[in-house]
């Protein structure tokens, strides 16, 4: 390989083979399907050469153009976070080559901890963080339109914070929680600090800088995205949910109000200490960021449903 | 828990919608995709089609049976062609309280009434508040609620809430306000009682000619104890359009275009593969208008917030 895609920049030749790059080339002629929504993943796509257009299925049978990718760009990144079924279809618009970073490959080194895997995870959750900005905009363009539904925002400020306490009767039986031991708990209760809020209180404005995330224990929390026209609910998160992570992996000020939509208990993890987390390198670590990555992920999915009924609702007006 | 189903657009087969898509509606009596429990309690359709007697008046079926095993419900989905549809699977607790009985099944209709309604979740501690909702009750309405539960006398108080004769036709507003003003009576109940636990109500209430999809529930996330019957998410519901829905390439789908005069929703996809179905939003309600042309004048098919 010469000059490595951005997704592998710095990576040695070890830890290339251990990833199997160059044993997993693609060609695909111009049409042809590298993968089709709602298959299940098999592992990104990092083009070489040619271009990629990226096609979401809408209802009533018709297709719409996500975007255009094209060389030393990746496809299908989703798919190693989350290892769901594919969100779009990528259709080459070109002839096309490049390389397959394949999850049967990447899963084994994700899981044992290696640490060019973990750097491709962190990398990845930051693509989906602008990503989820950028889909955002598109969103907000929309809203200026008049194409959402306004909702009535929260304004009661936040009751101030407590110690942690025991941050495990609330969350442990929620999916994701339910695998940590004692010492993760402990090292959870270090990062966060527990608020109990009721209804409309608001949480975080958009454009605030990032400093904390939010983990739901009880009730449930509301991210809305002002625009001209009122407040769109854009996520709805419930217990064993995170709360406001894109924003702090890309650093950039919150684009989401953050309000209490029914009374409960959130638990505010540092933005700080949450860094220190993101190249995995503990099994603490790993539990977390693999979290963050899955709720990243379902947002991201959710934000492209969310922008097609909007696109749809803002045609219906022309 | 339950699942499901409201129709309105072209003519279709029964079966098309209930039974024939991988993931239809039977097929959800054991095997929901979005739903952790089965759902044996029972099924039932409200139904309409101008060739009908009194197409305005739904065509009614309801049973004890389990609906993926009866073969009555698949003889008649056959033969049945309906340009409106809302049909119901109950499911209940596991825990041997609730009766399983004709009456309690859904849709639930007033005789005369156009307007059925079918419910999907459940208000947690439901025996405490009935009696306070008889304030809430039209007299002429309470002699007929059906059953004793949850669903039965959220009917009653939602048709008590329209303005009007609730034997004649009213309009998607109209049925957005009452119920509207049903779910603040039913929220100032709970918190005189002090029942905070979530509890869900997703509702389909259609008269044939218009369908109103509710996804709202109350104290969303305050869970009681785990195990979670139900699951620890905010109950889903689903909508597709398009003109035609059918069988094309190889999969179940709507056809000819977003903007056609057919809308399916439900409480998940009847397919498996989801790509071509939407969300309605969490404390949202989608108002399907079955006259509406399409124009920005006239959209068949709007969102509308539920701030309650």
């Amino acid at each position: 390989m010469s000059a490595l895609p951005p997704l592998l920049a710095g990576l040695d030749a070890g830890a290339l083979a251990r990833l199997g790059i160059d044993e997993s080339r693609f060609n695909a002629a111009n049409g042809d399907y590298l993968f089709r929504q709602g298959e299940p993943t098999s592992g990104v796509y990092i083009i070489e050469h040619g271009r990629v257009a990226l096609i979401g299925r809408t209802p009533g049978d018709g297709e719409v153009m996500i975007g255009e990718l094209g060389a030393g760009e990746s496809v299908g990144e989703l798919s190693l976070l989350d290892q769901g079924v594919r969100s779009a279809s990528a259709r080459a618009i070109c002839d096309c080559s490049g390389w397959r970073l394949t999850l049967e490959r990447f899963h084994p080194l994700a899981q044992s901890g290696d640490a060019a895997a973990h750097l491709l995870l962190d990398r990845m959750r930051i693509e989906v963080a602008e990503r989820t900005r950028t889909t955002l905009f598109d969103i907000a363009a929309l809203l200026d339109h008049g194409a959402g539904v306004a909702r009535q925002l929260g304004d009661l400020p936040p009751p101030p914070a407590s110690d942690a306490g025991n941050m495990a009767a609330l969350l442990h039986s929620f999916p994701g929680f339910d695998s940590f031991d004692s010492e993760d708990w402990a090292a959870l209760g270090t990062m966060a600090r527990r608020v109990a809020a009721p209804r409309g209180t608001l949480l975080a404005r958009g454009g605030d800088a990032p400093e904390s995330l939010y983990a739901v224990a009880r009730g449930a929390v509301r991210a809305t995205l002002p625009s001209a026209h009122g407040n769109e609910q854009i996520f709805l998160y419930g217990p064993g949910s995170f709360a406001g992570i894109a924003p702090m992996l890309d650093g950039v000020e919150r684009l989401l109000h953050l309000d209490m939509r029914e009374e409960g208990v959130v638990f505010l993890i540092d933005g700080h200490a949450l860094q220190a987390l993101r190249r995995g390198e503990s099994s603490f670590a790993r539990m977390v960021m693999r979290q963050a990555g899955l709720q990243m992920v379902r947002d991201l999915r959710r934000l492209s449903r969310i922008l097609g009924r909007l696109q749809r609702a803002a045609g219906s007006m022309r | 828990m339950c699942r499901m189903l409201g129709y309105i657009g072209t003519s279709v087969g029964l079966d098309d919608l209930l039974i024939k898509p991988d993931s239809s509606l039977i097929h959800q009596v054991v095997d929901a995709q979005m739903l952790s429990m089965l759902n044996l309690a029972g099924y039932g359709l409200a139904a309409w089609d101008d060739a009908m007697a009194d197409p305005h008046l739904p065509l009614l079926f309801r049973s004890t049976d389990v609906a993926i095993f009866d073969p009555n419900l698949r003889s008649i989905a056959t033969k049945l062609r309906v340009r409106a549809l809302i049909a119901h699977l109950r499911g209940i607790p596991y825990d041997g309280h609730v009766a399983v009985n004709r009456q309690s099944l859904h849709p639930f209709s007033l005789a005369g009434s156009p307007l059925v309604l079918a419910h999907n979740g459940d208000l947690a501690r439901f025996g405490e508040m009935r009696y306070d909702l008889v304030a809430h009750i039209r007299p002429d309405i309470l002699p007929h609620i059906a059953a004793m539960t949850d669903s039965a006398w959220l009917y009653a108080l939602i048709l008590s809430c329209l303005d009007g004769d609730v034997a004649g036709p009213c309009s998607l507003d109209a049925l957005l306000a009452a119920t509207q003003r049903a779910l603040a009576i039913v929220r100032d109940i709970r918190s005189r009682r002090g029942i905070t636990q979530s509890s869900s109500v997703n509702l389909l209430l259609g008269d044939g000619r218009s369908l109103l999809a509710v996804r709202f529930t109350f104290d969303f996330g305050r869970f009681e104890r785990p195990p979670f019957q139900g699951g620890v998410n905010f109950l889903s519901l689903w909508y597709t359009m398009g003109a035609a829905y059918q069988f094309a390439d190889g999969e179940w789908k709507m056809t000819g275009g977003s903007a056609g005069a057919s809308t399916l929703v439900a409480s998940e996809p009847a397919t498996r593969d989801v790509a071509t179905w939407v969300e309605v939003p969490e404390y949202a309600a989608l108002l399907v208008d079955g006259a509406a042309d399409g124009s920005a004048a006239s959209p068949r098919r709007r969102i509308a917030a539920l701030d309650i």
